[in-house]
């Protein structure tokens, strides 16, 4: 057991989990400030233009950070962990998520009330779960590109010409409307998936399928290079 | 240098993300409305529209370029370099804004080519362009230094590209310190002074993405700091606080454009118009045909309808305005005029009951009128109206035979002429 601690306290230590998680926090709790300001985008809609309270983009920023401490300068060593390394990951991962959308609920709780705290919260899961699939894409470092990219079509596409909020369009959805809960229910089960399709089983998967498509030696390596060449 | 350039533009990962900022511009120009076209103010309010996006999005991408020398571990070599740091960041620099740039241009040439043949001569309007440039450098450059100051992996992209989106999107809610426009029209104009506070702003934090050194030592290539990078530091500093400041003295972003020659038809009543308004002519002459078949004799109608801005505001109370290119927002205007004319006289009514008659049969005229005017009932999306009229059923009375209106309009006529005065 205290062998399983030190090993979670050095895991901690190499992804940078208290620091992250504390930026996180910080940045929940610019809520109090900047959750309120409004802000006027021009957008698809009869007038031209819509204005969205920060509180509603937040999420965004706050989910992308927490998975983002999937990141550990390790990385490349960790595609290869055994079974504890995928216990632990797996564990962080959903912690970082629950995390992201405790501080939401917190911070929008403490400003707005419980019902925008439900939507808050549910925001950050749902944007958690988008950049997992961003992180398990181009690599944890950007995870934050599949959330931040999904605000242009939230904010421009988001509203009808009436000005009303898509069915879609979560953010702008009340804590009870039960569309959202659906879509967020989605993207956890797409975000569980992406976790699941790791390099060795996408190798797997094609030594069964196309194994002609193989490079005979050194196939692995080269991969892990490659995918890791996005800087 | 320029070898330099290339091989960066060549290698900036921006080149990932070219896709996606031309996708945001063009998706923002033309996923709106589409009444800017054929309008050269018009259009290029619309072309700088997508800077808005465009820019949050490239500050994201700056900051991560920037990040690359710290992510590598490559801080030691870069300032061991022969040639001083500054070089080096601003050809990066350089790249990353050529790439948000000319994602830009894209959508300004687009705006331009589908313009162009409706609105006749002029140009886009610079000042509105330039707008936008200002948004897109002073993004990618808060980006860019985010990510070369930050010794985090993971936080600068993020953070950059988050708050320069509220950051727009909040000063777009003052009046003094947007930083963009939503729409356009050719009676307002860019005041001098507030775009150039805004481009020094922009251009400002550039300077200081370029020239000043990170604080934290083990992120600072070269280690220590010399006397030269302290002074130009120092300077792009100053220089920023500078443009700040002039952005809090500058006129307001736009005021009321100095009346220009204005383009008239011909014909009595005849409409003089913005010059760059001049696609709604066809339209407005067809208005100005159906005011000439008016019964002859109930109404007096102007000789002249003027777009507002080109005459005084004193004389111009009823002068119109095309608003979001609906020519039905100007019939209202056309009425007022005709009516005012028409009925010169006022006074206060003796008693509420004859008041609320009267405004009644005002508001009925009203609306009689607009839809004459156009020719047409009221369109199923315009709404509101004046309260207790029968919009649809006034509408109707247009189809009716002419004796039958003009009968109706004289009813309405007689009393509002012969409610009694206090």
């Amino acid at each position: 057991m205290l062998e399983r601690r030190a090993d979670w306290l050095r895991y901690a230590r190499a992804h940078r989990l208290v620091g992250t998680l504390t930026g996180a926090a910080l940045i929940a709790a610019s809520d109090l400030v900047v959750g309120a300001w409004n802000l006027s985008m021009p957008a698809a809609t009869g007038t031209g233009f819509t204005v969205v309270p920060f509180r509603q983009e937040l999420p965004a920023a706050v989910a992308a950070l927490a998975v983002a401490s999937m990141y550990s300068t390790m990385e490349n060593l960790e595609r290869m962990g055994g079974m504890r390394l995928r216990c632990f990951e797996r564990a962080h991962v959903v912690t970082a998520i629950l995390a992201a959308a405790a501080l939401m609920w917190t911070a929008e709780a403490a400003t707005a009330g419980p019902g925008p705290a439900g939507a808050g919260a549910r925001s950050a899961l749902i944007w958690g779960c988008a950049a997992v699939v961003s992180g398990r894409s181009f690599g944890w470092r950007l995870s934050w590109v599949l959330p931040v990219s999904t605000l242009f079509p939230l904010i421009y596409y988001g509203h009808g010409h009436d000005g009303a909020a898509r069915w879609w369009n979560w953010p702008d959805q009340p804590a009870n409307a039960p569309v959202p809960w659906l879509l967020a229910a989605a993207s956890t089960l797409i975000a569980a998936a992406a976790f699941r399709a790791t390099p060795w089983r996408g190798h797997a998967l094609r030594r069964v399928h196309w194994p002609s498509r193989l490079a005979p030696t050194g196939a692995g390596r080269n991969e892990v290079e490659a995918s890791n060449d996005n800087g | 240098m320029t070898r330099i350039f290339w091989i960066e533009v060549r290698r900036s990962p921006l080149r990932w993300v070219f896709p996606l900022l031309l996708l945001v511009d063009l998706a923002a120009l033309f996923g709106r409305s589409r009444y800017w076209i054929g309008v050269w103010p018009q259009a290029s309010a619309a072309a700088q529209i997508p800077a808005q996006f465009i820019g949050p999005i490239l500050a994201g991408a700056a900051a991560w370029t920037a990040g690359r020398i710290n992510r590598r571990g490559l801080t030691d070599q870069t300032g061991a370099a022969a040639r001083p740091m500054w070089q080096a960041e601003l050809v990066q620099f350089a790249a990353t804004l050529t790439y948000g740039a000319a994602a830009y241009l894209v959508g300004i040439v687009a705006a331009a080519a589908v313009t162009v043949r409706q609105a006749g001569p002029g140009f886009l309007w610079p000042s509105y362009l330039l707008l936008g440039l200002a948004v897109i450098v002073g993004c990618a450059a808060a980006g860019h230094v985010f990510g070369r100051w930050s010794r985090s992996r993971i936080w600068p992209p993020v953070i950059s590209a988050i708050a320069s989106f509220l950051l727009v999107g909040w000063l777009q809610e003052s009046r003094s310190f947007a930083f963009g426009v939503l729409s356009a029209g050719p009676q307002l104009q860019v005041t001098r002074s507030a775009l150039e506070a805004r481009l020094a702003c922009a251009f400002a934090v550039a300077a200081v993405a370029v020239l000043v050194p990170t604080l934290a030592p083990r992120a600072r290539p070269g280690g220590y700091l010399r006397p030269v990078q302290l002074l130009a530091g120092g300077t792009a500093l100053a220089t920023l606080l500078w443009a700040l400041q002039s952005l809090a003295v500058a006129d307001p972003l736009r005021v009321q454009r100095v009346a220009v020659r204005p383009l008239c038809s011909t014909g009595t009543p005849n409409v003089c118009l913005w010059p760059e308004d001049r696609k709604y002519l066809p339209e407005i002459e067809a208005m100005l045909a159906r005011i000439r078949t008016l019964p002859p004799g109930m109404f007096v109608v102007p000789s002249t309808f003027f777009e507002r801005g080109l005459r005084e505001e004193r004389r111009g109370d009823d002068d119109f305005e095309v608003i979001e290119g609906s020519l039905w927002s100007i019939s209202p205007n056309f009425v007022g005029s005709i009516v005012n004319a028409t009925i010169t006289t006022f006074c206060p009514a003796a008693d509420a009951a004859a008041e609320d008659r009267r405004t009644h049969a005002y508001f009925e005229l009203d609306t009689w009128l607009e839809a004459r005017i156009n020719g047409a009932q009221r369109p199923a999306d315009v709404h509101g109206g004046p309260p207790g009229v029968d919009v649809a059923a006034v509408g109707r009375l247009i189809d009716t035979p002419e004796q039958q209106q003009i009968e109706w309009v004289r009813q309405r006529l007689t009393t509002i002429r012969e409610t009694p005065c206090a």
